[in-house]
């Protein structure tokens, strides 16, 4: 139930991040900041792939209903959400993965989690962006925002996780 | 039948994830075409009550800027009022008012919840029903026009922006009045482009664009922005025109909704008007 909590908080708090304070920013070459998909790429190894797809289409409704994206945040984390235990598969290591861990740097090390990452979060801006804008005559727009975007949200998963790394690494 | 059962066992991940990105397609699609349901955007009374709740907090932070604004727009305003100008023609000067008919009338309100760098960027107000607001209106604000009333609730209503894709809005260019149709690209929230101007009209850099009006959604008039560039439609002979907007969409709080009693009417004549059938 403790367990059931502490992600259920930090879904909210991914939530009110990206809704009230990320949206805000206005970044450059039409790149957008999402951090929702770093929450689904967080949770443990274990957790079963039919409840990563629930939890992806309830993050994304709840991201649409005050994003005004109607469904389209909804249809890319469903979509990341599928996708995570396919490419976990490609990467997997000789030992087996331990359901009981987080896939983050510190437990997976940097190579592992920014291949993992970069495919993922890329895939999901590609998915994002081909859906919103919808037309394939439009394509360097789609690959110009899908990229910016995966920039500026690699950055900002490398910097949580140093931070996130550092405060462990204390303890 | 077993081997059926077992490949449905296999796949049912599959026709979950297919279940659920066709529920967002549905969604998706029907709010984009048919926007009958508020239930997932911020008009629905949930989300925008707690995006009313951020809005007060954050709109205190903003009070210099748009005290400033209003301050500004109140300015042009009192320029243009009766008793700030000096009559050439004294004899033609009053005016009976009895001959004017209302035409626009605007309820204020306030953007609660915006978003400029999607390709398509909806903003919700404050206002909903329970004030008249009906879908079909449009919204401007002190330096420029916002965009047209989509989705109504009874306290929020959903606003598409001119910042989205198939918002088009008749505009006239230049001293001359050129016609032509505001789209947005999708590339920058402070630049629009201007089409369906003949190549045939000189156009200067700089010249203004205003709204035509005549629709009922906006009243003729309202200046947008300038002319930044212009570029020639390839086997065309046309312009395309960069227009750099007056209104900066990402610090938008105070609009109005444009109320118009004669849009009815308008709609009903051009209804009348009769189809080519050949």
């Amino acid at each position: 139930m403790l367990y059931f909590l502490r992600y259920f908080w930090y879904a909210l708090l991914v939530v009110v991040f990206q809704v009230f304070v990320l949206n805000q920013l206005d970044l450059p070459f039409g790149g957008q900041l999402v951090i929702a998909p770093l929450f689904i790429v967080l949770l443990p190894f274990d957790t079963p792939p039919f409840l990563l797809l629930l939890i992806g289409f309830t993050l994304g409704m709840i991201l649409d209903m005050f994003m005004n994206t109607f469904g389209l945040n909804a249809s890319t984390l469903v979509f990341f959400s599928f996708m995570r235990p396919i490419v976990f598969n490609w990467f997997r290591p000789k030992e087996e993965y331990d359901g009981t861990k987080i896939p983050s740097i510190r437990e997976m090390g940097w190579v592992w989690f920014l291949s993992v990452y970069s495919l993922l979060s890329f895939s999901f801006f590609i998915w994002f962006f081909l859906l919103e804008i919808f037309r394939l005559s439009e394509i360097d727009l789609i690959l110009r925002n899908s990229f910016s975007s995966f920039l500026y949200s690699l950055a900002f998963t490398l910097l949580f996780q140093y931070f996130y790394v550092g405060v462990n690494a204390k303890k | 039948m077993s081997q059926l059962l077992a490949f449905l066992r296999r796949a049912r991940l599959f026709f979950l994830f297919l279940f659920l990105q066709i529920l967002c397609f549905v969604v998706y699609f029907q709010t984009l075409v048919y926007p009958n349901s508020v239930f997932i955007s911020g008009a629905s009374s949930f989300s925008g009550t707690v995006l009313g709740w951020s809005h007060d907090i954050t709109s205190y932070f903003d009070l210099d800027v748009e005290n400033e604004r209003l301050a500004r727009e109140n300015a042009e305003l009192r320029k243009a009022l009766k008793n700030s100008q000096y009559a050439l023609q004294r004899d033609s000067t009053s005016v009976n008012d009895s001959i004017f008919h209302q035409q626009y009338t605007y309820i204020s309100a306030t953007v609660i919840q915006s978003s400029c760098s999607q390709r398509n960027n909806y903003f919700t107000l404050d206002v909903g029903s329970l004030q008249g607001i009906k879908p079909g209106m449009g919204v401007i604000s002190p330096r420029g026009v916002v965009g047209v009333v989509y989705n109504v609730g009874e306290h929020f209503c959903l606003v598409k922006t001119v910042l989205t894709h198939e918002n088009n809005t008749n505009v006239l260019v230049g001293k001359q009045q050129y016609l032509g149709i505001l789209k947005w690209d999708g590339k920058s929230p402070t630049k629009g482009t201007i089409t369906g101007v003949s190549r045939d009209y000189k156009i200067s850099i700089g010249c203004n664009v205003y709204t035509r009006g005549g629709d009922g959604i906006y009243p003729k008039g309202i200046y947008l922005g300038r002319v930044s560039a212009k570029y020639p439609i390839e086997e065309q002979s046309l312009w395309n025109l960069e227009l750099s907007f007056w209104e900066d969409y990402r610090n938008l709080s105070a609009v109005y909704v444009v109320v118009s009693p004669l849009k009815q009417e308008l709609v009903d004549l051009n209804n009348k008007i009769p189809t080519d059938t050949n």
